[in-house]
């Protein structure tokens, strides 16, 4: 009988007593807040006061770190660019202004003859090629982005070297055409200079297939291709003499 | 001052956005205004704006100044049959002339793809839209002609 009584009673202690708690939690909870808020209110004027002052550090942190990333983002954009840069003497400049013409894609920049751009000048930027100069001053040049609708370059796919001719359209993307409707090509392939023309070197990269058109009936193909370079953000670009 | 002011926004703008197509021709809308306000002193406003943007053509500069030119006198003519200081009048002028400027800008590159399409809408859109804008902010800066009033304000004036 002992036996059961201390078996039926271990089996109800449990339940017991997380009842008994969390009755008991309420009451114990408000005396505990009651005490708290006595001891608090006294110090109520510090603390906001404290308060207000945390608030403007806290501001003054996100500023600082807002500033830090800006700074490690250019720091990063340069880095990229003088690993370009180390591998081929060129010319650093500055985008100072951009065609307002929408269906022209053109770039003004900051270096001209008398920092050694020539004509036809390669422009890249750390990520693919950006264009080429088409019109060099003393101490500006315009260059010609590759999405331009005059802009014709020489493309190769990277993977199977299926080439074709790379050409702007006037909006963010480019077309990749002349190209076989059996070219070994697909999405995600990367397209670089071919090297023909004389202007662009070979092997520089220009983008990314997007999407693969094919006319079976022409016996053709086309691609759309996003530029590898920035185009919409450049603020500073390298300058390369023509191929 | 309106037309060189136009022309600093417009590159200020562009030289800042990802894309031309995203920011309104204020240079255009700035034309359209200054003609509508006086339309026999076309020529020189014309020539300001539309060399400005010629110096940035790549292709085909010289079809920039003839359209400026083109765009202005048609805005001085009309300006003898209908009432060019409607706001609704420029907004429609401002509207179609980026219109025909855009598809000739396209006819000259061969520029004929279907987003492009697109982005003249918006484009168009936009320029329309700056009209009231720029309207608004010359009228309060004292820049435009006082028959530039809201209708009821003429209405009032003229009794």
């Amino acid at each position: 009988v002992l036996a059961a009584l201390i078996g039926a009673a271990c089996m109800v202690h449990e339940p017991l007593r997380t009842g008994a708690l969390a009755i008991l939690r309420a009451p114990f909870r408000l005396v505990v807040s009651v005490i708290h808020v006595g001891l608090t209110l006294p110090q109520l004027p510090g603390l906001a006061r404290e308060n207000a002052r945390l608030r403007t550090a806290l501001s003054r942190r996100s500023l600082e770190l807002a500033q830090t990333r800006e700074t490690l983002r250019r720091t990063t954009q340069a880095e990229a660019l003088l690993a370009t840069a180390s591998q081929a003497p060129g010319v650093v400049a500055s985008v100072i202004g951009r065609s307002p013409i929408p269906t022209q894609h053109t770039i003004w920049l900051d270096r001209g003859t008398r920092d050694g751009l020539q004509l036809d000048g390669l422009v890249v930027d750390a990520h693919g090629v950006v264009g080429r100069l088409i019109d060099v001053h003393p101490s500006t040049s315009l260059a010609m982005l590759i999405t331009d609708p005059n802009s014709r370059v020489a493309g190769l796919v990277e993977r199977s070297r299926e080439s074709g001719l790379l050409s702007g359209e006037g909006h963010a993307v480019c077309r990749l055409s002349y190209l076989g409707a059996d070219a070994d090509m697909a999405e995600g392939d990367r397209i670089v200079t071919a090297g023909v023309g004389g202007v662009f070197p070979k092997g520089l990269l220009l983008g990314t297939v997007l999407t693969v058109a094919r006319d079976d009936a022409a016996g053709s193909a086309e691609a759309r291709v996003r530029p590898a370079a920035r185009l919409g953000r450049l603020e500073e670009v390298l300058c390369l003499p023509p191929a | 001052v309106i037309v060189l002011g136009s022309v600093a926004v417009q590159w200020l703008l562009c030289r800042f956005a990802a894309s031309a197509w995203w920011i309104p021709d204020c240079p255009w809308v700035a034309v359209v205004l200054v003609v509508s306000g006086w339309p026999r002193h076309w020529l020189l406003p014309v020539i300001v704006a539309g060399w400005l943007t010629m110096s940035w053509s790549v292709a085909a500069p010289v079809a920039v100044l003839t359209w400026y030119l083109m765009g202005g006198a048609s805005l001085s003519v009309s300006a003898a049959v209908v009432d060019v200081t409607d706001e609704r009048v420029q907004v429609l002028a401002a509207g179609v002339g980026e219109l025909v400027w855009l598809f000739v800008q396209c006819w000259i590159q061969e520029a004929r793809v279907g987003p492009l399409y697109g982005w003249m809408a918006l484009h168009i859109a936009l320029t329309m839209a700056a009209v009231p804008v720029l309207r608004r902010l010359l009228l309060w800066l004292h820049l435009l002609p006082d028959v530039w009033s809201p209708p009821e304000a003429r209405r009032i004036a003229g009794a």
